[in-house]
């Protein structure tokens, strides 16, 4: 049980690969991370920094306020899970797992002590015998969380730990690692380009993008609050209205939109401001045109798209904007190409943030 | 803008079976997705088409000509991997323009469309980078562009979204079936996800162990599944097993734990059956909602766990002692969340897909196609 601060870390790699830029933030005690972002965004970067294979260019890491680069690496008392294992093919599940504590110098006794410990902390008593060839991949994970554990290490790094394995297998054990991680109080860094994955295994999440953190917090917070409008990009899908403050006197802010008006949540942004209305895909309702109908926008139906899962309707709004709306797979209403629907928004489910100055397009480049 | 056909086609690699007996046909401008998982024949099939490999017996037709013995560079057929094969030492426009030059084509017409495609790509402006200065979607792109250029009129695509991150799947998923479809392209696109396939294609080809096991519009198949193969791969159910009964002329099943279900079916009272629910169908409600509820089957029970999964929350529930999963899309309104609180599940006749059960085995509701 380890505490990490990132205190305004910069890595620069040659003279100009700015891999990661100014990275600030705190992971505390036993708790599990996961980060995300595009490639390319500095998320290995990020783990090889924790790691001590690479070192900041500036700013300091530190490990329960101890900086790291001055704690010798067997103090560091990290462990690491990769997507491919990384066992030794020619010795058995309890040699390879018996192989840290044996470099360290430790007391037969101890050993053994500490590989049968390891080995019914993930259920592998019975697999002690077998080689790695013999084992599935599930399996062959476990003997490498196993071989943590009998390093008796505090912070556990895993680079796409789960990627070898098939989609089924893979929501299994994304259960048993996180069971794994809070048995053994262990505080885990994750870096996975399966959002879902991050957002179902982990307690808080850090979005990367270009290098810098964009946002970091509790699934729930990165899904219905994002705090700015590459998280709502990235995370799930969102469409982009663009508007202007009429009125943020309310709970509510009133927004132009071409030449309708709706009701957002109000984020403090003047009268008279250019925004852009962030709404997940999902929280939209599309409806025949009704009287009682409240807080929508006008448009009419582009396609209405069977997806399984749900169907995606697409409308083109009045301004000309295009939005998609997730709805449930067997909703009742069908949709006819080039109908006048109204597009509902709950207000409390939308963000507001200003129009970036930058243009949209470019504040969302990955 | 061809049309395809395939008659009887079998491969063999040695005893090994590539692909049997397999038939298909393709309309001109179609978008057709290739679904299964590996090994089941997939890219044998692209392979065959493309003439990267010839048949072991069958024909293959392109607008009614027999194309089963021209080779490859004939074929008019652009290609698209997995790995994105670009030449390393060629910048982005080279790559582009390689087909062409080979070809001995006008490279001022192909210049032309090679920037109508960067355009239509949103990767103009990269032309003179090198594929190591540009990311995974971007190669993806560009290796798409060059497989256009030299008037391609089918295009063929082996799992091409494979080795890139969700998002931007996502973004090439809606931009390839815009391209294709603006261009007027015949298209033929292998994947093993079950989303990607709905969401670009016209139609679906399902195959198992070298054969079509069913196919049809994304609808078709997701509402009736022959097999429960076909279901299985669609995606995640919920599978009650019990025995069809009637009562006033309304069939119900009788499941194992004692749950009466009213259902929609074909088979007669007393067969032993399995039905499957997809897990989005499985609607759940607080039990203070019962009341305005209009469903065919509306069962109280209990939320063991609530989870958010992104655009979804997976809720675990526990109905009779029976313990099952649902999904429901988090813009619903008043999804329960709180553990241990007192729900309902609402589902419909034709929620079930129901498969008859023999001797305790799970046999496919149609005749399988090995016994034709």
């Amino acid at each position: 049980m380890t505490e990490i601060q990132f205190k305004h870390v910069t890595k620069i790699f040659g003279k100009k690969v700015e891999a990661v830029k100014d990275l600030s933030f705190i992971i505390e005690d036993g708790e599990y991370v996961s980060l995300i972002g595009p490639s390319g965004c500095g998320k290995t970067t990020t783990l090889r920094l924790l790691a001590g294979t690479v070192l900041p260019t500036r700013g300091k890491i530190f490990f329960d306020n101890e900086e790291v680069e001055k704690l010798p690496i067997q103090k560091r008392n990290l462990g690491f899970v990769f997507q491919h294992f990384a066992i030794f093919p020619h010795m058995n599940v309890w040699e390879n797992i018996a192989y840290g504590p044996t470099v360290k110098g430790k007391r037969k006794s101890e050993i053994e002590e500490l590989v049968e410990h390891s080995l019914s902390s993930v259920q592998m008593k019975k697999r002690a015998e077998s080689f790695p060839s013999e084992l599935s991949a599930p399996e062959l994970q476990k003997v490498s969380l196993a071989r943590v554990i009998a390093a008796e290490a505090k912070i556990l790094l895993l680079d796409e730990p789960l990627g070898a394995l098939d989609q089924k297998i893979r929501e299994e054990f994304q259960f048993f690692l996180r069971d794994f991680v809070k048995k053994q109080g262990l505080t885990a860094i994750h870096v996975t380009h399966d959002q879902a994955e991050a957002l179902s295994i982990s307690d808080k999440v850090i979005v990367l993008n270009k290098g810098q953190l964009i946002q970091m917090g509790t699934p729930e917070d990165l899904i219905f609050s994002p705090t700015n409008l590459f998280t709502s990009f990235f995370v799930g899908e969102s469409d982009f209205i663009e508007g202007y403050i009429l009125d943020d006197s309310t709970r509510f802010s009133k927004v132009r939109v071409g030449l309708e008006s709706v009701y957002v949540q109000n984020a403090g942004i003047s009268k008279g401001e250019r925004v852009v209305i962030a709404i997940r895909r999902e929280f939209f309702d599309v409806k025949k045109p009704n009287k009682n109908n409240e807080n929508f926008l006008t448009g009419k139906i582009i396609s209405d798209k069977f997806l399984g899962l749900f169907r995606r309707v697409k409308v083109l709004l009045k301004n000309q904007q295009i939005i998609e709306a997730k709805i449930h797979a067997k909703s009742p209403i069908k949709f006819k190409e080039n109908e006048t629907v109204h597009v509902i928004i709950d207000p409390s489910r939308t963000r507001c943030f200003e129009f970036p100055k930058e243009g949209i397009q470019k504040s969302l480049e990955m | 803008m061809v049309s395809v056909r395939m008659e009887k086609v079998s491969k063999n690699y040695g005893k090994v079976v590539g692909i049997k007996d397999l038939s298909l046909s393709i309309k001109d401008g179609e978008y057709v997705a290739i679904l299964g998982p590996t090994g089941a024949g997939k890219t044998t099939t692209m392979y065959i088409l493309a003439g990267l490999i010839s048949p072991s017996s069958g024909k293959v037709f392109f607008d009614d000509v027999d194309v089963t013995n021209i080779p490859a560079e004939d074929r008019q057929i652009g290609f698209v991997f997995e790995e994105y094969n670009l030449f390393p030492r060629m910048s982005v426009e080279k790559n582009i323009l390689f087909g062409p030059i080979v070809k001995n084509l006008d490279l001022s017409v192909s210049r032309k469309v090679a920037y109508e495609l960067l355009n239509l790509l949103n990767i103009k402006g990269k032309e003179k980078n090198y594929p190591d200065e540009i990311s995974g979607g971007q190669k993806q792109r560009v290796a798409l562009a060059r497989a256009i250029v030299s008037n391609a009129k089918l295009l063929i695509m082996d799992d091409p979204l494979r080795a890139l991150d969700a998002k931007i799947r996502d973004i090439l998923q809606v931009e390839l079936r815009k391209l294709v479809k603006d261009l007027g392209l015949t298209c033929i696109h292998a994947t093993h996800d079950t989303h990607e396939a709905m969401r670009v294609a016209d139609r679906i080809l399902i195959f198992k162990d070298g054969q079509i096991v069913q196919e049809g519009t994304p609808e078709e198949i997701y509402n009736n599944p022959y097999s429960i193969y076909v279901a299985d791969f669609l995606g995640e159910n919920v599978s009650f097993k019990g025995k069809i009964v009637v009562e006033n002329e309304e069939k119900y099943l009788l499941t194992e734990n004692n749950l009466k279900l009213r259902v929609q079916t074909d088979f007669s009272s007393g067969t032993n059956v399995v039905a499957l629910v997809p897990l989005e169908l499985i609607d759940v409600y607080n039990k203070e909602e019962s009341s305005n509820l209009n469903y065919d089957n509306i069962i109280p029970g209990k939320l063991i766990q609530a989870k958010l999964i992104g655009e979804f929350f997976e809720l675990i529930l526990d109905i009779s002692g029976m313990k099952l999963k649902a999904y429901e899309l988090i813009g619903k309104k008043n999804v329960p969340t709180s553990p241990n609180s007192e729900i309902v599940v609402g589902m419909d006749k034709d929620d079930f897909r129901i498969f008859e059960l023999k001797n305790e085995k799970l046999i496919n509701s149609e005749k399988s196609i090995e016994d034709e």
